[in-house]
């Protein structure tokens, strides 16, 4: 054998060591738990026979508490560059077979290689989380690679997409990376994120409760909103993550590529004529709406267990990707509360920054009443939506459905947020406030002045109410909206908007930075 | 002899109209009559037979008693419709027909709109997603 066939062959002997990762058995281990290695999950995220690894062969440097005993190549992270659908993408899978994942100074830096290619060429990064934490063997040094991973993902943010999934434990200082990309996946009952375990809380608080109570993907898809999409299996959590990325554009200076559709723009739902209830009171299903108007009736929905009072996603619509932002009706009456607010402020500033136009669906009755929500800031926190939209440079059609009250009215993209086009249903009322409301406040006097008509006055009152301001036509007067338009043409005519609002540009006064409510 | 006394009436006949028109005035005013008068039927005829063949004799309908969204009369006519079905069968189905019959009389109202795109915009430096950066300040 020549002296370049023993290199190659040493060269294939060290791949297929490293391929293995912690080894056979820590590879069973992982299997029973349900979960699968980093290079079996990359291998269902991308495009078969796509992926270029880098720094296979990078170990650790640690000497300490025994860790110099044990130098796996690549160490515990397969990183590198590979294709979603012909796209792209740049990606780190942490593998718990190798020191439970542990973040050593070698693993940040095998992150952030990718991460910072990632940047420079454009592409997506997603990152698949399997981790225990910082390596504390490494000490300091471990710490200072998570800073150096979340300063990447600070200059990513707005520059390329990021996406991270969480397949495994992640907790303490671990889960800020995730939590400063753009979409967090997580799955069912083999992953969750906190920043102090149950044991800590236990120690701390006397509070008991169990890892999946506390930090599990339930826990931050519903009451925490960490959580964008919680996936029942790894396998729908990789498809996903596809998915979500076929709404998406490369990058900040690129357009979502547009997807051929066989639904016609014209297409008319009558349904849509009768889906708001004669009753201003009663409810209607927002999603009826939007499955109706976007391209086959396909909508990605973000956030889908939290905040259910709005409603945000991905849809196309005549083949275009768009950002759909709309109130729910059906649950607490469509208010906007502090939840709701964030929700949609986080998601307008996505689309925003990567180029994705804005549909908003409004029918709100206003902000959500209440000391609980006075005292959780929902001033502060209603100003962060009310920003994001009055920031935002993205095409933006607004369609007034039903309600559109008060300073809620404004905060969802109405015309004077620099809302492009701007459209009402026969049915909407846009006011100041609702009919009742506005009754007991300007004939308050009069009704407790006469309380043997008191019903009358107020009924009488309430109809003059009505007739002069709960219609589009005072808003459109104006030209606060700019068409009133039949409910069954809100797809023709959103799209046929969309169309013309394609080549906007819109300059924004030069800053360092803005000062967002935070 | 049948044919003697026949000539000899002819015969008879025609010195009779040799005597009143020597000149044939009559029998040519006659003739010419009698031709243009067959030709004038065969006109009508034909013409009438023309149009029969081309369907210009149907019946012109009746017109629709024009229907508006505002109109009860529409919904009165679905209901008894509604309730002649479920008296005879009794059945949501009639029920459900009946309302969409009512529906369908009723919404005839419509904005329309044309429904094409024609904007048809390419790239250009004028969208170049960059402008809509924020600028730094100098």
């Amino acid at each position: 054998m020549s002296i370049q066939s023993d290199h190659i062959e040493k060269l294939v002997q060290r791949r297929a060591k490293a391929r293995l990762g912690g080894g056979e058995k820590r590879i069973e281990a992982q299997h029973a738990k349900g979960k699968k290695t980093a290079r079996e999950r990359l291998e269902l995220l991308l495009d078969p026979g796509s992926f270029e690894e880098y720094d296979m062969f990078v170990q650790h440097r640690c000497t300490n508490f025994g860790m110099d005993a044990s130098h796996p190549d690549g160490d515990g992270v397969v990183t590198g560059c590979g294709t979603i659908g012909g796209r792209q993408v740049y990606v780190y899978a942490q593998d718990f077979t190798v020191s439970g994942g542990s973040l050593s100074k070698t693993m940040s830096e095998k992150i952030c290689k990718v991460m910072d290619m990632a940047r420079r060429n454009g592409a997506p990064c997603i990152g698949l989380n399997d981790s225990g934490g910082a390596r504390i063997q490494e000490g300091i040094d471990a710490l200072a690679g998570y800073a150096e991973i979340f300063e990447r993902n600070i200059l990513g943010s707005g520059v390329v997409p990021q996406i991270s999934a969480i397949m495994g434990p992640c907790a303490g200082g671990a889960v800020y990376s995730p939590a400063l990309t753009d979409f967090t996946f997580m799955v069912k009952n083999t992953s969750y994120m906190f920043l102090t375990g149950p044991a800590v809380v236990k120690s701390v608080t006397g509070e008991e409760v169990s890892q999946e109570e506390l930090g599990g993907a339930s826990v931050h898809a519903s009451k925490s909103g960490v959580c964008h999409f919680a996936c029942d299996t790894e396998e729908e959590t990789l498809e996903g993550i596809k998915a979500l990325l076929a709404f998406l554009p490369q990058n900040n200076l690129e357009t979502a590529p547009l997807v051929e559709t066989s639904d016609p723009v014209n297409r008319v739902d009558d349904a849509l004529n009768s889906i708001v209830p004669d009753n201003p009171n009663k409810a209607y299903n927002m999603y009826a709406v939007i499955g109706s108007i976007v391209d086959d009736g396909k909508f990605l929905e973000v956030h889908k267990q939290f905040a259910k009072n709005i409603i945000v996603g991905f849809a196309h619509m005549n083949g275009r990707s768009v950002g759909i932002v709309a109130n729910q009706p059906s649950e607490l009456a469509g208010v906007l509360d502090i939840n709701a607010s964030r929700k949609a402020a986080r998601f307008v500033r996505f689309c925003d920054a990567f180029n994705i136009p804005l549909v908003t669906l409004v029918d709100v009755p206003g902000f959500l009443p209440g000391t609980q929500q006075e005292y959780g800031a929902i001033i502060t926190n209603g100003a962060k939506l009310l920003y994001a939209y009055g920031e935002a440079t993205v095409p933006k059609v607004t369609v007034t459905l039903r309600k559109g009250y008060g300073g809620a009215h404004i905060v969802m993209s109405c015309k004077q947020l620099r809302g492009d086009i701007n459209y009402a249903w026969p049915s909407a009322e846009i006011a100041v406030m609702g009919a009742d409301g506005a009754v007991n406040v300007l004939y308050a006097k009069d009704i407790k002045a006469d309380p043997e008509h008191a019903k009358e006055i107020f009924e009488e009152k309430k109809k003059e109410y009505t007739d002069l301001f709960s219609n589009p036509y005072q808003a459109a007067q104006k030209g606060y909206i700019d068409d009133v338009i039949e409910p069954r043409n809100t797809r023709f005519r959103v799209i046929r908007a969309l169309e013309q609002l394609a080549g906007k540009r819109e300059e924004i006064p030069a800053k360092k930075h803005d000062n967002l409510p935070l | 002899m049948t044919t003697f006394l026949y000539s000899l009436l002819l015969t008879a006949g025609g010195d009779r109209m040799a005597q009143t028109d020597p000149h044939g005035w009559t029998l040519t005013l006659i003739s010419v009559t009698v031709v243009f008068s067959a030709l004038i039927v065969l006109y009508f005829v034909y013409n009438l037979s023309g149009n029969i063949f081309s369907g210009k004799f149907k019946r012109a309908p009746k017109p629709k008693k024009k229907r508006t969204a505002a109109s009860g009369e529409s919904a009165e006519v679905a209901a008894a419709i509604a309730l002649a079905l479920d008296m005879e069968n009794g059945g949501d189905t009639y029920a459900a027909i009946a309302t969409a019959v009512h529906l369908y009389l009723n919404d005839n109202v419509h904005d329309v709109e044309p429904g094409i795109v024609t904007i048809a915009r390419k790239e250009s430096a004028w969208n170049n997603k960059a402008l809509n950066f924020r600028k730094l300040p100098r």
